[in-house]
């Protein structure tokens, strides 16, 4: 009887083992996290938004990073949106904006610009910001040169744009590679962007002083 | 002393078989935590070892900066989202439209009561009768009467007419859409009778009402602002 009693032992240990095998298996598929990358096919025309064809990495050097986040910084600046809560969100210290500049620069945006932000967008106006030239360093700043289309009206079909011209000198200090801290905190950017955080707050970019 | 292999005491013979039980006992408790701690090990390396790369896409034209390729959930869409770019649809697709034929035009345009809104015959696919004043807000609509039908009617008179081309039409979010509405962005181009074609982007807010807007789960435009900007 004891032999037998120990044989069944013997028998679910046995099967317990397997059982512990199959889910270390499972466990070893899940961590592997395999992930579908979507395909999504496009029937419409809608070539303005289709994502283009990614850079390589020889043309993604430190110089062309620069001129994009250069060009955002301009964009965040200047755009306009028929949206009074666009214009909230932007002014907050947590902001796009906020990261890319120091914080004089942020602090003269938001009592130079901002102002004239909210008003535009309290108007229902909209402006697109267009960088025209190749940014050039002159000094110790670098000089971009920008279009602003504003239309002053929502809904009239007829209105053609103010255009306006100008000129930013931007100083400005950056660093290759991706930001561990933002505020004097850890920042981990894998959340940030799993959170639909806005990518160009994550590089070593940032305005210090801005001439015009 | 050797043990189990000397452990053979004359009072008790079974001594030995008990002490290599013992032992075997011992040593597979040791291999079953070392199969549990590989398990573990093989676990965090796998994770250790994984890298995570993001895509960044920069449009140049709306300065807006996204990832892309990384996030599956963004590809699941909730039902409350999709009414609303549904509702987002529907609705530029009727404001942008002047018809040659004006009695389809003043179809469309004209006021409703809220409850027909919801009655069979306007809930049929393809009736456009009151499709603005149904779809949109008190203030949108007599925003839409007072300021926009009197230039949509002057068109008419000069035989204009306007179509929404409907595969160059693209509605995105723009920012935080809720189970209550949100901002959405619309690009597209209209082709007109005298001025040929010519792109529009416009900016629609939607809102949440359940009791006055049941055919779209209580989502309705509450303001729109459109802008020409091609030439």
């Amino acid at each position: 009887m004891k032999k037998l009693i120990m044989f069944f032992i013997g028998t679910l240990l046995l099967l317990l083992t397997f059982v512990a095998l199959y889910f270390s298996g499972a466990l070893f598929d899940a961590s592997n996290d395999r992930k579908i990358q979507a395909f999504v096919f496009q029937p419409n025309n809608l070539s303005n938004d289709r994502i283009g064809r990614p850079v390589s990495v020889d043309q993604l050097s430190e110089k062309f990073v620069r001129e994009k986040l250069i060009r955002k910084f301009v964009f965040e600046y200047f755009y306009v949106t028929p949206d009074i809560e666009n214009i909230a969100i932007r002014t907050r210290g947590d902001s796009v904006m906020a990261a890319m500049s120091g914080p004089d620069v942020f602090k003269e945006w938001k009592k130079d610009q901002a102002e004239k932000i909210e008003n535009l967008a309290g108007k229902k106006s909209f402006r697109t910001v267009n960088v025209t030239d190749e940014i050039l360093k002159k000094g110790d700043y670098w000089e971009v040169n920008y279009e602003l289309k504003t239309w002053d009206e929502p809904n009239n079909m007829d209105l053609n744009p103010t255009i306006e011209k100008g000129t930013l000198y931007l100083k400005i200090s950056f660093e290759k590679g991706i930001r561990d801290q933002r505020a004097g905190s850890s920042f981990d950017v894998g959340e940030y962007l799993k959170e639909g955080g806005d990518p160009a707050s994550i590089f070593k970019f940032r305005v210090d002083e801005v001439r015009s | 002393m050797d043990y189990p292999g000397n452990f053979d005491i004359p009072v008790n013979p079974a001594g030995k078989r008990i002490a290599v039980s013992r032992v075997m006992a011992i040593w597979t408790l040791v291999a079953f935590l070392l199969a549990i701690f590989l398990c573990g090990i093989l676990l965090w390396s796998a994770n250790s070892e994984r890298l995570e790369p993001f895509m960044i896409s920069a449009d140049n034209n709306s300065g807006e900066w996204k990832i892309v390729g990384r996030n599956s959930d963004a590809l699941e869409y909730s039902a409350t989202r999709t009414m609303q770019e549904s509702v987002v649809g529907n609705f530029v697709k009727n404001w942008f439209k002047i018809s040659s034929d004006n009695s389809e035009n003043e179809n469309v345009w004209k006021v409703c009561e809220r409850n027909s809104c919801i009655s069979d015959d306007n809930l049929t696919f393809g009736n456009r009768t009151c499709a603005i004043y149904c779809n949109s807000g008190e203030d949108l609509y007599s925003k839409f009467s007072y300021s926009i039908m009197p230039d949509y009617q002057q068109r008419v008179q000069k035989g204009e007419t306007w179509d929404l081309d409907e595969k160059t039409l693209s509605i995105i979010p723009m920012g935080k859409i809720t189970e209550n509405g949100g901002t959405w962005q619309v690009n597209g181009t209209i082709t007109s009778s005298t001025s040929g074609s010519f792109e529009i982007k416009a900016f629609l807010k939607i809102a949440r009402n359940k009791n006055l807007y049941n055919q779209s789960m209580g989502f309705y435009v509450a303001d729109i602002n459109s802008y020409r900007i091609s030439e």
